[in-house]
């Protein structure tokens, strides 16, 4: 059982690292807008034009 | 609501019907449409030329994504012209809103009018491709904003504006983002919080499952130490970060002597804290660290919820803020220049075109015209001003373009010191002690009571478990759940009152509105549609031809009722053109003019009078009878002689009398405050059955604050609803001010409900709404507090084990949420035909 003494803490940490990263994206405004985003991954990535050909690039509908 | 009639609309009507739709932006176009691009039609060649533009860029995908998302409507495209849009390229906007980012580009973020669903977002963010040296646009679909990147050596912002104009996005500058940010990092912080107080308790619980568990198998005794060690840090990070808001909250209460639900909360976080410390070091004793972080955590999660709604209704309310125009024609050296009304200064001389509104105070060196003072006097119809009148900011040039020179702006002008006034009248609106506080005061004596019974039970009886009792007893009595009651009932309602078109801009106003006061309204576009219209006609049909052609250069309200009112009536005979020889103008009175080689005078009667026409007894007559029935009357004379009589005046609203008398029996009283003619209210009021105690004409906007003041001193609560500048200082003074559509700027600013459908239907929503709030407040009070009776209870009898209390309160915590929920706030709609749209607009 000696071995809480080192996963106690550790798993500590690994919730403190958590509880870091999630304050600072809630600091940072990552949380601000929830309508956008979850729109925003729906609509399809153009592909990326081949160089020299600007407007070749109509999306697939 | 409008999405949905056009959807419905395009299922009746098929595409291959008579009419067609904008290939763009969805509009209505008769066929054959005159506009044909790609065999598809058009509305006009603003939607034509986004049209061939969006597919020349190869981005038609858009009306496909439209169509997907249900949105069958779109923009009309515009064309502005660069000018229009130098506002953006302007020194001030530069220093206010342009932020330069790293790779020589610079950033702003920018309100766009008309984003309405993902297509848009879609659409807008593909400006890249679309204009050449902007570099990313990113949307939020929430505030209807964009922030752009843009390199400023390859296109200029103003460019960039036109551009997404041409799209059907007006731009406009953002105002109060200062406001915004500050709000936005409140709640970024609270949501911290509320994550740091989650990992907490979380953690917590953990570590006092396993220490239960450990009691039950047996655990070695530095094990246990270890883990109630780890419990105890834990627990007070718990405490001591999210937590101290709350005895930063009672320490504030205690100050004010004002009952909050922070002080039983501190109380059991304090006790909780202490004997936890002292448990620790002893090595024996019951920690409760898990169930303290998990109140810690419920009761930071239920207020950053009611905050986050409420962020929500003012973010909607900043949206309309944004549309109003401040900008100002500067004339410089001859020149004009569009300028932000901000940066006006006293001795400018500024351009006001018609239908523009006045940026700032000053007199007429130029020109006359007509000024609507409705916003600020009450006045339904304009009023003449000439040169060395003064105009006043806010009110709107209805008569041909004028120059004045500037005498006063921003907080000096009329409007600016309304604005103090209403701030000061905001800060004298008592403040209400909520619900929750008030029970959560009497709450904390009587645990305090019981605690203190039990302490001296136990000195006499059990001394040696004095301080567990006590201690225990506390810590359970904390009413988590009634800390939790009002955030969920008030922010469900905010929810369902903003999916409504109602916007509420704090809890308090619905807890205001359960109960019954009066309810006052304010008559020019609020109980009336503020549109006059011909309601009177004593004039033989022959005449209507040569008053419609001598009206109709007029763009006055009054002229255009009559010519409108003519052209039904005698439609076949006006569709002749006679133009008259000669009109005149008189400032505040009516024309003169001559037609067909007649002289024709029509006026009100003063003008008349002025002019050599003699009224007889039935005229005057008519005239009473006009004024009665609320209407202003006009006088018609040919060749010096009357022929007839006309009322003018606006309608009341269709619903206004039903929605009267359904808040009447509601328990309303309900009364008629206006700064219109005392005469017209009087008969206004007659008209909806009010009390004629109730009604009051002919005030000024302090006037209107008074009336409110009186009514407040006799212990009414007082329900003011407005729409105009007049109506602010009331709005503001009143416990809730309602503003309703179409309302001027301040007003929105100092009421506390905005409407967004000019339907007062919504009152009684409302209404009811408080009530069921306060309800459901109340019976959550009552699901929590039997909890915390049960609780007490047992920690008075010594049976209270720290898992009890632990599976305890986020049952009750549950409870509470869960009938929140089921708990129906707002009436349910009668006409439930109407559906209420899948977008939150």
């Amino acid at each position: 059982m000696s071995v809480i003494y080192v996963a106690l803490p550790v798993a500590l940490i690994v919730a403190g690292c958590a509880v870091v990263a999630f304050t600072m994206s809630a600091l940072r405004g990552q949380f601000d807008d929830l309508t956008t985003p979850p729109w925003r991954i729906l609509l399809d990535d153009e592909p990326l034009p081949e160089p020299g050909d600007k407007s070749q690039n109509t999306p697939v509908p | 609501m409008e999405t949905n009639q056009t959807i419905v609309a395009t299922k009746e009507t098929p595409d291959n019907s008579h009419r067609c739709r904008c290939a763009h932006c969805n509009a209505e176009v008769s066929t054959p449409a005159e506009i044909v691009f790609d065999h598809k039609p058009f509305c006009c060649h603003g939607c034509c030329a986004a049209y061939q533009w969006l597919t020349a860029e190869g981005l038609e995908q858009y009306y496909e994504l439209r169509e997907r998302f249900n949105a069958a409507d779109g923009n009309r495209g515009a064309e502005v012209t660069l000018d229009e849009m130098s506002e953006f390229d302007s020194a001030w906007y530069a220093q206010q809103h342009i932020r330069p980012v790293a790779s020589n580009g610079l950033k702003t973020k920018i309100y766009l009018e008309g984003i309405h669903c993902a297509a848009c977002v879609w659409l807008i963010e593909k400006m890249p491709k679309l204009v050449p040296g902007v570099l990313s646009a990113q949307v939020s679909l929430a505030r209807s904003t964009v922030e752009l990147i843009w390199d400023p050596t390859k296109v200029s912002l103003s460019r960039i504006a036109v551009e997404i104009a041409r799209l059907g996005y007006r731009p406009h500058p953002i105002r109060g983002e200062a406001k915004f940010e500050q709000r936005a990092k409140d709640l970024r912080r609270q949501l911290a919080q509320v994550g740091i107080a989650f990992a907490c308790s979380g953690n917590s619980m953990l570590l006092a499952a396993a220490l239960y568990l450990g009691e039950l198998y047996g655990m070695s005794g530095e094990h246990i130490q270890l883990l109630r060690g780890a419990s105890t840090v834990i627990g007070l990070v718990a405490l001591l970060g999210p937590g101290w808001t709350f005895f930063k909250g009672a320490a504030s209460a205690l100050r004010t002597r004002t009952p909050h639900i922070d002080i039983p909360v501190a109380v059991a976080l304090a006790v909780g804290a202490l004997s936890g410390i002292w448990n620790t070091l002893k090595g024996t004793g019951e920690l409760y660290y898990d169930s303290l972080s998990m109140l810690v955590f419920l009761l930071l999660a239920g207020r950053y919820v009611q905050a986050r709604q409420q962020q929500l209704a003012y973010d909607s309310l900043d949206i309309l803020l944004q549309l109003t125009p401040r900008k100002a024609r500067r004339i410089r050296d001859g020149k004009a220049e569009l300028i932000s009304s901000e940066s006006l200064s006293v001795g400018d001389t500024i351009e006001v075109l018609e239908g523009e509104s006045f940026a700032a105070d000053g007199s007429i060196i130029q020109g006359r015209t007509e000024v609507d003072q409705a916003l600020l006097t009450g006045e339904t119809l304009p009023v003449v001003v000439a040169a060395g009148d003064p105009v006043f900011a806010g009110t709107v040039n209805r008569g041909s373009a004028i120059r004045i020179k500037v005498e006063q702006v921003g907080e000096d002008s009329r409007v600016g010191k309304l604005a103090t006034t209403i701030e000061k009248a905001a800060v004298m609106r008592t403040p209400l002690v909520q619900l929750a506080d008030r029970l959560a005061g009497r709450f904390v004596i009587l645990v305090l009571f019981v605690a203190v019974a039990t302490a001296i039970y136990c000195y006499f009886y059990r001394p040696e478990a004095l301080v567990d009792r006590v201690v225990s007893l506390l810590i359970v009595a904390c009413p988590c759940a009634l800390g939790l009651a009002t955030p969920m009932a008030i922010s469900l309602a905010l929810g369902e009152a903003a999916r409504r078109g109602i916007l509420i801009r704090g809890g308090d106003a619905l807890q205001r509105l359960a109960d019954r006061g009066v309810v006052l309204l304010d008559k020019t576009g609020t109980v009336t549609t503020g549109d006059v219209e011909v309601r009177f006609d004593h004039i033989a049909k022959e005449f209507w031809p040569a008053i419609v052609a001598l009206e109709r250069k007029s763009s006055h309200p009054i002229a255009l009722a009559l010519v409108r009112y003519g052209n039904e009536t005698a439609s076949h005979a006006c569709r002749t053109t006679i133009e008259p020889e000669q009109v005149e103008y008189r400032s505040g009175g009516g024309i003169r003019g001559s037609l067909a080689g007649k002289q024709w005078l029509i006026g009100n009667r003063a003008f008349v009078e002025s002019e050599g026409i003699v009224l007889n007894e039935s005229n005057l007559q008519h005239q009473a009878d006009y004024l009665a029935a609320g209407c202003s009357p006009v006088f018609v004379a040919c060749e010096h002689k009357l022929i007839g009589t006309l009322g003018i005046g606006d309608h009341l609203r269709s619903d206004i009398i039903s929605v009267v008398d359904a808040l009447k029996k509601a328990g309303w009283q309900v009364g008629l405050l206006s700064g219109d003619h005392p005469q017209v209210v009087a008969a206004v009021g007659q008209q909806l059955g009010l009390d004629s105690n109730l009604v009051w004409g002919g005030k000024s906007p302090e006037d209107k604050q008074q009336v409110v003041h009186q009514l407040q001193q006799q212990k009414l609560s007082v329900v003011m609803v407005g729409d105009g500048v007049n109506d602010a200082v009331a709005l503001a003074q009143a416990d809730v001010g309602v503003a309703v559509k179409g309302g001027a700027e301040i007003s929105l600013q100092a009421a506390s409900v905005y409407l967004k459908n000019a339907d007062l239907t919504a009152l009684l929503d409302l209404s009811q709404a408080g009530r069921n709030t306060i309800r459901a407040i109340r019976r959550n009070f009552f699901a929590s507090i039997s909890y915390n009776i049960f609780a007490v209870g047992l920690a008075v009898v010594g049976l209270i084990h720290p898992l009890i209390a632990a599976g305890l309160m986020p049952v009750s915590s549950i409870t509470v949420v869960g009938v929140t929920l089921a708990s129906q706030v707002f009436p349910k709609r009668a006409d439930a035909a109407k559906p209420i749209g899948p977008k939150k607009s």
